[in-house]
């Protein structure tokens, strides 16, 4: 697997499950105990990248995301609405 | 070279790859066009088999929207039962087995597949994948003798297929490892009026469980084992995610992109020179993010078949980053948006507050009111908004392609609350749900200040 692929795969699980933790506090009545991996390896993602990616402000964060995006970095042509 | 003595073949016969076919032979009616599909049919909707099988739709064949003869009038060579096994971009050929079949213009259509999930039992009769017709109606006949179903994933197919099933009187469990139905893009408070709508139906709900392994006797899976227990079972629907189907274009060496679909650009091009592609195998741009994403609607894969298919043929047309309207029927509630919801937006840590109400679908006097409930996510600084979701008895539909479109154009949320509507008690009531949340926002936005 690309790191590319490698990174999103794995940055979008964490992230993921990070982000349902936090909208289950605050809907707590809509929602059930969510199963979770136990470990080292999701530990380190939910309290070490978890933490530092969101640290990061937005704009620049994205800039990573389009650049990990892309074979080296080269975005294919494509109209902005951003 | 004339774009009318242009050899371009398709490779796949879903939304993308039909449509590329027939824009093709519209706008270079002298190219001859060839479409390749491993399948028995082209030209019908997958996404209406749940409601057959849940007997809303009394039979497969309103499904198909047209004949494969058809095709054959209108000058397509369609080669149905046919696999292309691989693509040569140097000597310009696909390849059947040992045939091969030279093209000037290629698109690929090749769609997606199930990420089936790697566990013991996984090969057992008695899985089933909704996804192909023919195989979704000999599965039709086989739950005529069926009392009791497992669906793995609450995916949109899976809640689809869960609350049909059960409607079917079928004994249905629906098995997710998430914490709310459709975890992966929907927000929790909207999802919960198709829970409680799915569990009127007889729907039963394993929430927080992994599925471990699935068991089976004489080769036929009776239970299916999860971290919460085991559920006795007559079959299991597999609905887990779509990934792009993208076996032959990676090995012929055409780039993939970090979703796994194929990189295009805003003319469905690959960065292969007279190589397209088009549909769940391609990924697009997000509007809002700029990030590029996969696997969307039939609508989607049929507009960028009409942009691949355009440009094959000659014609200039360019597909737009997606804002990614939706909409479905989780049970008996009707639940949709645009771009993404609140949870999408804490994942990335995009900057955002949510605005939100519950209004009404036509005047409160008239029969068959029902809540509406509209929740639009805003960037505090610019008050663009960025995104949205829904449930109502009615009208939600309407509201995502509405709300796609204004978003698309930077609507900001002053726009939404002081936006006209239609008030008529049938069909409209005096204030707009859409509005309500937009001037909830505003509140939120004063006690920020």
């Amino acid at each position: 697997m690309a790191f590319g692929s490698w990174l999103r795969k794995n940055a979008e699980k964490y992230l993921m499950e990070a982000a349902r933790d936090s909208v289950a506090a605050r809907y707590p009545e809509y929602c059930a105990k969510p199963y979770r991996e136990k470990g080292l390896v999701p530990f380190l993602w939910m309290n070490i990248f978890v933490p530092v990616y969101l640290a990061i402000p937005w704009t620049v964060r994205r800039k990573i995301i389009l650049y990990t995006s892309y074979p080296g970095g080269k975005r294919p042509s494509w109209k902005k609405f951003g | 070279m004339s774009n009318n003595n242009l050899r371009i073949i398709v490779i796949g016969g879903g939304a993308g790859g039909i449509s590329a076919a027939s824009t093709s032979k519209s706008v270079a009616p002298g190219a001859s066009v060839t479409v390749f599909t491993e399948y028995e049919d082209v030209a019908y909707s997958p996404c209406g088999i749940p409601f057959v099988l849940g007997k809303e739709i009394p039979d497969f064949e309103r499904l198909f929207l047209q004949t494969s003869e058809h095709y054959a009038s209108i000058g397509i060579d369609l080669r149905l039962r046919t696999a292309v096994t691989a693509i040569d971009l140097e000597g310009r050929t696909v390849s059947v087995g040992a045939d091969k079949f030279p093209w000037d213009r290629l698109i690929v259509a090749t769609g997606w597949e199930y990420d089936k999930p790697d566990i013991p039992g996984v090969n057992l009769e008695g899985l089933h994948y909704i996804k192909n017709i023919r195989r979704a109606m000999e599965f039709d006949k086989l739950l005529d003798g069926v009392k009791k179903v497992v669906v793995v994933a609450a995916t949109p197919l899976g809640v689809e297929i869960s609350g049909n099933l059960a409607h079917r009187g079928l004994e249905t469990h629906l098995v997710d490892e998430g914490a709310w139905l459709m975890s992966d893009v929907a927000d929790p408070d909207i999802m919960e009026p198709v829970q409680k709508s799915l569990e009127e139906f007889g729907t039963i709900i394993h929430f927080g469980e992994k599925v471990l392994e699935f068991r089976g006797s004489d080769g036929k899976v009776s239970s299916v084992v999860t971290t919460g227990g085991e559920i006795e079972c007559d079959v299991a629907i597999i609905a887990t995610h779509k990934k792009p189907n993208n076996r032959i274009s990676r090995e012929a060496g055409i780039p993939i992109g970090s979703t796994g679909g194929i990189l295009v650009d805003d003319h469905m091009r690959t960065s292969v020179k007279d190589v397209y592609a088009a549909g769940d195998c391609a990924e697009v741009v997000h509007g809002v993010t700029d990030i590029p994403i996969q696997g969307l609607s039939g609508s989607h894969a049929y507009s960028q078949g009409r942009v691949a298919g355009a440009n094959a043929g000659g014609v200039d047309r360019s597909y737009d980053p997606v804002f990614v309207p939706w909409g479905m029927v989780g049970g008996q509630v009707q639940i949709g948006g645009v771009s993404l919801g609140e949870t999408l937006h804490k994942a990335l840590g995009i900057p955002h507050f949510v605005a939100a109400a519950t209004g009404i679908s036509r005047a409160r006097y008239y029969p068959g009111v029902t809540r509406i409930r509209v929740k639009l996510i805003v960037d505090p600084e610019t008050h663009r908004v960025l995104g949205a979701q829904m449930y109502g008895g009615e009208g939600i539909k309407e509201r995502a392609d509405f709300l796609a479109f204004s978003i698309k154009r930077g609507a900001r949320i002053e726009d939404f609350a002081w936006m006209e509507n239609v008030y008529s008690p049938p069909i409209g009531a005096l204030m707009e749900p859409i509005a309500l949340a937009a001037q909830a926002g505003l509140a939120e936005l004063a006690k920020m200040k």
